[in-house]
């Protein structure tokens, strides 16, 4: 028992001291140990490896002095290699200025620390990537002459630079007094001194030190070179052209650099920039050489999937961007510290944008940056190239290609990924900018008002600590969205601008112009282009704008704040289904617009304010189904218009134009909709005579005069489109008006059974044509071009506009795919329905079955997105004609089995939709029109039939 | 390395005759020690929101305050006693971060925090390493404290926590025993018996 007792004491002894060892940073043997007491040497090796094991993941915050041992300042040659005088130390050796005797030039010797050559393996690697090097050539990168090996040392030698890395450059700019040494003895003497090149390594002890770089001691860079003020920013985009440039070269090659940061990037006396360092052994592959690991990159200047052990070419261009993100700044990226902070650093948040930091820096060299240093690897420049091309234009003075991702879709693109913790960081975001609009402004503090805020953000706060799973993303993200905000809004104006272009981001997104409510949206019953969570986050938004019109709408100075809000309560209800409130809303707005407008008769922008408040009003009027109402709204806007002193500008010009074919292009979607599901004279040869209800809805509720007027109104729609045309032949939105003026014509031609409207439809498929020609990446566009083809009457296309309208199906799809919008999809489910129902009308029963039955599937697709909106009820008429009609071929070709297989088919996925229970609820047969919006079904509904629609979706 | 803390009886004389005074001069020979327990107590999850430092001066506010009732009755070394005060603290901050749901820290070995993401580890590798000298040596230290998590994760609550007090917060065997309320040798027992333990399991998974 004593004898146990002792040794267990003795074990402990022998445990603490070993662990002391250890953390003083030695490395004593465990043998050590056993030969001392054999009798215990099993015990001590299990004691001490688990020892070894648990202080190894911990033993580097207590070694500390490992590389200033490396003294070779008696080393004077090595082969073939005189060495002149030292010029820079890293972590992963000392660079010497040298001669290469047999040859006479001049040469950079790098010779490695002792301790990285014990392994073969890294010998052998280290010899590779230096071969690899040797066949780079240009006129960017320093060269390799090769590797060697003497008196046990291994080197590396390069061409020799004379210049200054850039972190010198960095550091004569800011610290410009310095006096730029030339002399080398005052410094060199003292090895522990830290040089100035040492800057990139903040306060990270030698030994964390992961300089693999040249860096010259005490040559000391003369900020003059350097041009002063702007000029800085175009020599600084040349510098970037040339290294971005090189890497393109050596990424050709198949070779990356792993280690870009301004100490290996060496500026010589031409202001010529040059790669050093290229082919020295990088640790980034987990491949049993890590030991070594304290040759990567630095941490500062790494990108964030490094650490994940990711690395390519976006990772290159990432590196590129932190330096000439500290090039133009003057201070890094990532501040320092210590490397597990800088990590975090790196990993979790963004860098200030640098425009922040120095407002001088001019627009697109930001955009140029930031893109670059993008955390995300897609979101960067993919390769080196499109940097290069970049920095390029911008130092010539030309247009970059990067375009500027706006505060809002950042967040938005988050979001994107992470719906849920968006949400409520989204959420608290909104909270937080209404905050910061409380405590900087007096006028909102009000004591109800501030309390009122503080609640929702703690309840806020609860909801987000709900979500734990997802807490962790939430914080860093919600910390980001704060940060960015809290820098963005600093007034209230700008509160409300930002909501604005959150706002235009969710239903117009990519859309430079103001959103234009009056389109083509409502194309076969849902006028929304929002899906529920976008709905969801509108209400959220909303909630916004109305504490702040109760706050603030007294508020004179703050009369176009107010008008905005109420306009975008009035925008966000009609978006969401919420006619009268929309309605109500919209008055609100143009009440305080007109305000506005009799301050300042003679501004444009008042004007518009008014004009397109009032279309968004007649566009929720007329669906609540009150035309002539609606009319009397776009008459006003027009008078308004034709009084006002800038009746000639442009923009004037084309709210006017606007306004006279709002009316009709109501009629556009509807009438494309009839279009696609009126077979009722193909089915004319079957034996069942069609269905006949509903042929005509829109006629109702409309007099002739009517029709004669909106007839009048687009013509007149179309010359000024033709004379904005003729004087900005380049102005999209001028082409689009044109277009579609010419699609409004049309539908009201065929309205009234014009045969001119085909003309019509062809100048505005030309119109769309070109214009989707123009931007191909404008899927809106395209959209209005496969919309018009719709509108073509099925009985009396010709064989050529046939073969466009079997296009549709494909513009759809693509659509569809590109953007999952419920616009989209819903064009998708009537272009194949409309297909289907060409293929009948010309016989061919099997592809028509084909088509219907993808529209079927396209349609329960899209029933779940938008979770039974009850607009579905054109398009499902569409399909059951078309279902009639096959199952009537069917029997009259006697294949009932086939028929019965279909007709399950279609019955199964008809009874799956959302919409067939809202449907049957609100009853479209013998209902109102479809086009009239009574029945459609509040959010309320919506949710209270979500339970069991969860079923439906699994 | 630390300046060494004076004799306990040492410590409370001091602490009676100067009082605040002596309490700061004392508490700043330990400070690289609380700190330590700080940077392994503190959740990974809260590095952005919670400094070491803060948790550190509020420790010293919170001991300051209760110096007297510890004088009165000092049934602990001082060292012992300013680690539960900077649990006590840390089981503030946790709640107030995480809600009542977390459970008490003192007992927690964080390192066994169920998730086995690559993520985390890195997290904690970042947390517990603190200064490591590269990327791609976290990276893989990352990988192995993933191991040592489901080692450790093996083990009952007991053996885990002495090996976590005397190797993360690098308390001494007198200490730990203190802190369990039980005798050295006892404490000196169970930890060898938990090293041992480790290494089988170790051995198992074959993972270092």
């Amino acid at each position: 028992m004593t004898k146990k007792i002792l040794k267990d004491d003795l074990l402990e002894k022998i445990v603490a001291n070993y662990t002391q060892q250890i953390r003083d940073g030695k490395a004593p043997a465990i043998s050590a140990y056993q030969k001392k007491y054999p009798e215990l040497a099993e015990e001590i090796d299990d004691l001490l490896t688990s020892v070894a094991m648990i202080e190894g993941l911990k033993v580097d915050s207590h070694e500390s002095s490992q590389t200033n041992d490396f003294d070779l300042s008696e080393l004077k040659q090595l082969g073939d290699y005189l060495l002149i005088r030292e010029i820079g130390r890293g972590g992963m050796g000392i660079v010497f200025e040298a001669v290469h005797q047999s040859l006479g030039r001049r040469v950079a010797v790098k010779v490695m620390r002792n301790r990285d050559i014990d392994d073969e393996k890294y010998i052998a690697r280290f010899r590779r990537e230096a071969r690899s090097a040797a066949k780079l050539h240009h006129t960017n990168i320093v060269s390799v002459f090769g590797v060697g090996e003497a008196k046990g040392m291994h080197y590396y030698v390069m061409e020799y630079i004379d210049g200054a890395g850039l972190n010198q450059v960095v550091q004569s700019l800011t610290h410009p007094l310095t006096p730029p040494s030339t002399k080398l003895a005052d410094t060199s003497d003292k090895p522990g001194v830290a040089t100035p090149t040492q800057v990139d390594r903040g306060d990270t002890p030698p030994s964390v030190s992961l300089s693999s770089s040249l860096e010259l001691k005490a040559a000391g860079f003369p900020s003059e070179r350097i041009p002063q003020g702007k000029g800085r920013f175009k020599w600084l985009a040349q510098v970037g052209a040339q290294v971005a440039d090189a890497l393109a070269y050596a990424h050709a090659q198949g070779i990356l650099h792993r280690d870009i940061k301004p100490a290996n990037l060496l500026l010589d006396q031409k202001d010529h920039v040059w790669i050093t360092d290229f082919g020295l052994v990088k640790e980034t592959e987990m491949d049993g050489l890590t030991k070594t690991g304290d040759l990567v990159g630095t941490p500062q200047y790494m990108a964030p999937e490094s650490f994940k052990g990711e690395y390519d070419q976006r990772s290159e261009t990432h590196c590129l961007g932190l330096t000439l993100y500290e090039l133009a700044t003057l201070q890094p990226a990532f501040e320092r510290g210590t490397t597990a902070e800088i990590i975090h650093r790196v990993t979790t948040t963004n860098p200030v944008a640098p425009s922040k930091i120095d407002a001088q820096i001019p627009s697109d060299l930001n955009t140029i940056i930031v893109k670059a240093i993008a955390r995300d690897p897609k979101l960067r420049y993919a390769s080196a190239e499109e940097l290069r091309d970049d920095l390029r234009a911008f130092a010539e003075d030309r247009p970059i290609a990067a375009r500027k991702p706006s505060l809002v879709e950042q967040v938005w693109r988050w979001g994107r990924r992470n719906p849920l913790p968006a949400t409520l960081a989204a959420i608290s975001a909104l909270l937080f900018c209404a905050f910061t609009a409380a405590v900087t402004y007096g006028w909102l503090s009000t004591n109800t008002a501030y309390t009122k805020l503080a609640q929702e953000a703690k309840q806020t706060e609860a909801a987000r600590k709900q979500a734990v799973k997802n807490e962790r993303t939430a914080i860093a993200n919600e910390e980001r969205i704060q940060v960015q905000f809290q820098r963005a809004e600093s007034n209230v104006a700008l509160t409300v601008q930002a909501f604005d272009e959150m706002f235009k981001h969710i239903v117009a997104p990519g859309e430079k112009t103001d959103f234009d409510i009056d389109g083509f949206q409502a194309l076969g019953g849902i006028e929304t282009a929002v899906n529920a969570d976008d709905a969801a986050f509108l209400k959220q938004m909303m909630s916004f704008y109305q504490k702040f019109t109760e706050q603030n709408s007294e508020n004179q100075s703050l009369l176009v704040e107010s008008a905005k809000a109420f306009r975008r309560i009035a925008n966000i209800n009609y978006l969401i289904g919420e006619t009268n409130s929309a309605v109500e809303a919209s008055r609100k707005a143009l009440e305080y617009y007109e305000t506005v407008l009799k301050k300042s008769p003679y501004s444009e922008t008042a004007l518009l304010n008014v004009v397109n408040t009032r279309s968004e009003l007649a566009a929720a009027i007329r669906r609540n189904g009150n035309v002539q109402e609606a009319h009397i709204e776009s008459k006003k806007n027009i008078f308004a218009i034709e009084s006002h002193p800038r009746f000639n500008s442009p923009l004037v010009q084309l709210a006017l134009a606007r306004s006279l074919i709002s009316p009709g292009s109501g009629y556009v979607d509807r009438a494309a909709l009839e279009n696609a599901s009126n077979l009722g004279e193909l089915s004319a040869d079957f034996d069942r005579p069609p269905p006949s209800e509903n042929r005509r809805p829109m006629r109702r509720g409309l007099s002739k005069s009517l029709d004669q007027q909106f007839l009048l109104d687009a013509n007149r729609a179309i010359e000024i489109g033709k004379q904005l045309c003729e004087q900005d032949a380049d102005n999209v939105d001028f082409q689009m008006l044109l277009g579609k003026s010419y699609s409004s014509l049309a539908a009201m031609q065929l309205r009234t059974d014009d045969p001119s409207a085909i003309e019509s439809l062809n100048l505005a498929t030309e119109q769309f044509n070109s214009l989707s020609q123009k931007q191909p990446e404008n899927l809106k566009y395209k959209y209005m071009l496969a919309v018009t083809y719709l509108l073509y009457p099925t009985e009396k296309v010709d064989e050529d506009t046939k073969s466009e309208i079997l296009k549709i199906a494909a513009i759809a799809d693509k659509l569809a795919e590109q953007s999952p919008n419920p616009e989209y999809k819903q064009l998708r489910i009537l272009a194949h329905g409309k297909l289907s129902g060409l293929q009948l009308a010309s016989g061919n029963l099997e592809r028509a079955i084909k088509d219907h039955k993808q529209a079927t599937v396209y349609l329960k697709e899209l029933d779940q997105q938008v979770e039974g909106n009850q607009g579905f009820l054109y398009v499902k008429n569409l399909l059951h004609r078309n279902f009639r009609i096959i199952m009537d071929s069917y029997r009259k070709l006697d294949r009932e089995n086939e028929a019965r297989q279909f007709e399950t088919f279609f019955r199964r996925e008809m009874e799956q939709l959302r919409s067939s229970r809202a449907g049957r609820r609100g009853g479209w047969r013998g209902g109102p029109p479809p086009g009239r919006r009574e029945g459609f079904p509040p959010p309320r509904d919506r949710s209270n039939s979500r339970p069991d629609d969860n079923n439906a979706q699994e | 390395m630390t300046k060494e803390l004076p004799e306990q009886a040492e410590i409370i004389e001091q602490l009676k005759s100067g009082r605040e005074e002596a309490l700061a001069d004392l508490f700043s020979l330990v400070r690289e020690r609380l700190k330590r327990i700080v940077d392994f107590r503190l959740d990974y999850r809260l590095g952005g929101r919670v400094s070491q430092s803060d948790v550190l001066q509020d420790t010293y506010v919170r001991a300051a305050k209760r110096i007297d009732s510890y004088l009165a009755k000092p049934d602990m070394p001082f060292f012992v006693w300013l680690r539960l005060e900077i649990s006590q603290r840390l089981l503030e901050i946790h709640r107030f971060h995480f809600g009542a749901s977390k459970r008490d820290v003192r007992k927690e070995v964080r390192v066994t925090k169920p998730s086995n993401s690559a993520g985390t580890s890195l997290a904690l590798a970042a947390h517990i390493v603190g200064q490591m000298t590269s990327a791609s040596e976290l990276f893989q230290k990352a990988q192995q404290i993933e191991a040592l998590e489901k080692t450790l994760g093996e083990m009952n609550e007991l053996d885990r926590e002495v090996i976590a007090m005397r190797h993360f917060e690098e308390l001494s065997n007198v200490e730990v025993a203190e802190v369990l309320k039980i005798t050295p040798a006892a404490a000196s027992k169970r930890y060898l018996r938990a090293l041992k333990r480790l290494k089988e399991i170790m051995q198992q998974h074959a993972a270092f």
